[in-house]
């Protein structure tokens, strides 16, 4: 396990080494410079010299590339270049209200996902089954953004059942979960969905497998069959899909907070693109990479403890 | 089964509980605070960086110079100073402050230091891109606490205006000193408010400077909600969840000008549409080609385009900044005119040009109309969509890799007009043009203001005959607010509003 671990972890620091390299690379192969932008109509050359001096603009690219890593390694993203202030306090204040948006919408997901497939399982073929499953499909086809526009048309614009704007009030709960029930089905029910399909089909295969049978022989209620036995042998095929579309939910989540118009990391990441805020966006790319290594593992380490047969050496 | 039925109920509970509280946030009294519109994050505060639609509504009501412009009007009038004195050649200028002017949150009376301090610190290029605003200021001195005086080395007409607009708004040394960074979302000034808290995405908050010396304002709290989508910002005001929003686009003009509910407060603004054209290049460096496709321009059409929302304007700067005239060659709807000057050119069996433009601010609508009304004098126009730092790459001198561009400007003196985008050795001449040189020159270090007026007489003149740039009109500065809201000063800057002359009706 250990060594497994430490296999992992190198593989996950190259990972990050690559992601980190290609989004330096590929935002300054974007038309634009920063030192145009910030300066406007203020520019003149030697001015412009002067700002991209100080923003590092001026020396070499392998020079700026050997720097950055440098500073990435000893933990400073830099600061950003618009607001002058520090990529990762800029990333902080920002991060609380993805971090809601993410773990409601894989909650939902799960919970519902589970249910759902079980339920289409064991009532494989029957109305339900065909109901659960083609609704599951409908929100497989249907894009985030595009749920979130019709939920927010629907349900903030017309029915004016859920607020317009913004993510609420953090130091209230109960109000940051009522602005986060639109988002959260946007966000959450495609991936719900895959999780219902997925749960569906591994149940389906585990329940005719043998062991079944002797636990109906011992006089197991159906539930607890369906659940202990079945749903447990299916989880690894689940646990899996359920962190490949965690994965997904941190692209997905920017343009959901961009309909909302919440805070968030990918609206800082909009902007900062927008705006060729380089340190921000390698900042936020950066964070989105450690996030989505870091998931993997935890994907890994999860399948052992779901599935005993698996272990790692 | 269990671990399921938790998480169902959890959920169910949190939505629940969701909307009780949401319901019950709308009730909450906010009985004197008035909620604005912001369209985006705040960026940074500090005056000599700021650029940012949303840090400037913020800083003009934080912030205070030692003049300011009569809101709606390019006037200027005293603030900070009560007075000033201008030397005969032009290059002293002498500021008496307002005694017992206290910056915000304690720190302490504003003095002829912390003007020299400001200034100072707009002059330093490593901290500031004002740099070139007051580049002819040579030094600021301090004679006694509240008297400021700028020594200059040329003559500089502009220099008022810079003091007056948001890149003269003068800062707490002691703040700057103590603060450091924290300055960019933690701003001190002299202004009716104080800034009292940010939350990105969500909201900024002002409270009510009551130490205020042009007498406190009415409102008690200002709640900046940010709602980057106009749209949506219009759903808000017709639920009633913010008070009052700056209208940026026809659509919403339209949609909101009519409505009993609401009130549309407008000023003379100093917004200009433009179509800018590469002059370095053929076929557009031929002024024939560029006065055909002035004449192709259908004016009418362009009028009913903006329904109110702008007013057409021949000349490159706004009827409300110093020494407008609409005394200047025009280029009436003339399709045969067009099409002739284009035979003229050589061009007798069309052209194709390429028009960049980008997807905001009515930018792209713009761009659309010019390519249909030119396709009828027989140019094809190919409209190509960038964003804006994409576009600034394109258009740049010295590269000007573009022929068309749709572009705006808002600026509130002259100058700021003519020398950053058309004298020749600007880093922001897109167009490339430089027939202008000596009378932008002229205008900027005029003695006094009768011999800048005749400057830019001429200087309007010479652009519309030229013609590097066909201007389109110039759009008005727009505030819409629900009824209740009195006193609200809306400025020729679009989207700023100045809160405190704002109140609720009986209130």
């Amino acid at each position: 396990m250990h060594a497994y671990l430490a296999r992992r972890l190198l593989g996950s620091v190259v990972t990050i080494w690559i992601i980190v390299s290609a989004s330096f690379l590929i935002i300054r192969l974007a038309p634009g410079d920063p030192a145009q932008i910030w300066l406007g109509d203020y520019a003149t050359p030697d001015l412009l010299q002067v700002t991209r001096a100080r923003m590092g603009l001026d020396r070499p690219l392998p020079v700026q590339y050997l720097t950055y890593l440098g500073s990435v390694m000893r933990g400073d993203l830099g600061e950003s270049l618009r607001s002058r202030k520090p990529v990762a306090g800029e990333i902080r204040d920002q991060l609380p209200y993805s971090l809601d948006l993410m773990v409601t919408s894989t909650l939902l997901s799960v919970a519902i996902g589970l249910t759902a497939g079980v339920i289409a399982a064991v009532k494989r073929n029957s109305m339900v089954d065909v109901l659960a499953m083609s609704v599951a499909l409908f929100f497989l086809s249907i894009p985030a953004f595009w749920l979130g526009l019709l939920l927010f048309i629907l349900f903030s614009a017309h029915l004016e059942w859920f607020p317009l704007i913004g993510a609420g009030n953090r130091a209230s709960p109960a109000n940051l979960a009522y602005h986060l029930v639109l988002p959260t089905l946007a966000l959450g029910s495609r991936i719900g969905a895959v999780v219902a399909r997925m749960t569906r089909s591994s149940v389906i295969e585990a329940l005719s497998e043998d062991f079944v049978r002797p636990a109906r022989a011992k006089g197991l209620s159906e539930p607890r069959v369906w659940v202990r036995h079945a749903l447990r042998n299916a989880a690894t095929p689940i646990l899996s899909i359920v962190g490949i579309q965690v994965n997904a939910l941190m692209g997905g989540s920017a343009v959901v907070e961009a309909v909302f118009s919440r805070p968030g990391v990918g609206n800082l990441l909009i902007v900062a693109i927008s705006t060729r805020d380089y340190p921000m966006v390698q900042g936020a790319i950066f964070l989105i990479a450690v996030g989505v290594v870091l998931v993997n593992l935890l994907t890994d380490v999860a399948y052992g403890l779901a599935d005993p047969r698996i272990r790692y050496a | 089964m269990r671990r399921t039925t938790v998480l169902v109920v959890l959920t169910a509970l949190l939505l629940a509980a969701g909307l009780w509280s949401g319901a019950s946030a709308q009730q909450a009294g906010r009985s004197n605070t008035l909620r604005f519109v912001l369209s985006q994050n705040l960026v940074t505060l500090d005056p000599a960086n700021l650029g940012f639609a949303a840090d400037r509504v913020v800083a003009q009501n934080v912030f205070s110079g030692l003049v300011t412009f009569k809101p709606g009007t390019a006037e200027v009038i005293p603030d900070l100073a009560t007075r000033y004195e201008v030397s005969p050649d032009g290059k002293t200028y002498t500021f008496y402050l307002r005694k017992g002017v206290k910056f915000h949150k304690g720190y302490g009376e504003l003095t002829s230091r912390d003007v020299k301090f400001t200034i100072e610190r707009y002059k330093d290029r490593t901290q500031s891109r004002l740099v070139a605003d007051y580049a002819p200021v040579e030094r600021v001195e301090t004679p006694d606490p509240y008297t400021a005086v700028f020594r200059l080395r040329t003559p500089f007409a502009p220099l008022l205006s810079t003091l007056g607009w948001q890149s003269g708004f003068i800062m707490s040394e002691k703040a700057v000193r103590e603060l450091g960074r924290a300055i960019t979302t933690n701003p001190v000034g002299t202004g009716p408010y104080v800034f009292e808290s940010y939350a990105p995405g969500n909201e900024v908050v002002l409270g009510a400077n009551r130490d205020y010396y042009g007498g406190g304002p009415r409102i008690e709290k200002v709640v900046l909600k940010i709602i980057p989508e106009e749209m949506v910002g219009i759903l808000a005001l017709q639920r009633g969840e913010v008070d009052m929003m700056p209208l940026r686009t026809v659509g919403a003009w339209k949609l909101l000008k009519s409505s009993p509910r609401f009130q549309v407060i407008e000023v003379p603004g100093i917004w200009m549409d433009y179509v800018m054209f590469n002059v370095t290049r053929p076929p557009l460096s031929d002024v024939r080609v560029r006065r055909a496709l002035a004449h192709a321009v259908d004016w009418k059409a362009m009028e009913e385009f903006y329904s109110g929302l702008a007013e057409l304007n021949p000349s490159f700067q706004p009827k409300t900044v110093f020494g407008w005239t609409k005394d200047v060659p025009t280029y009436p709807t003339d399709l045969n005119k067009a099409r002739a000057l284009l035979a003229e050119a050589g061009h007798a069996g069309g052209l194709a040009l390429e028009i960049q433009s980008r997807k905001e601010l009515m930018f792209d609508q713009l761009a659309v109309l010019v390519k249909d009304w030119w396709a009828k004098a027989g140019v094809q126009g190919t409209i190509l969509i960038t964003d804006a730092a994409g576009e600034l790459a394109k258009i740049n001198p010295p590269a000007r890799n573009y022929q068309v561009h749709v572009q705006g400007l808002s600026r509130l003196d002259p100058d700021h007009y003519y020398a950053p985008f058309l004298r020749s050795d600007s880093t922001t001449n897109y167009m490339g043009y430089a027939g202008a040189d000596d009378l932008i020159d002229a205008q900027r270090t005029a003695p006094d203001a009768k011999t800048r007026r005749q400057v830019l007489l001429q200087l309007q003149r010479k652009i519309a005959e030229d013609l590097p740039v066909i201007s389109l009109g110039t759009r008005k500065s727009l505030v819409v607010a629900r009824q209740g809201v009195a006193g609200i000063t809306a400025i020729s800057y679009a989207g700023v509003v100045i809160f405190r002359t704002a109140h609720f009706a009986g209130n």
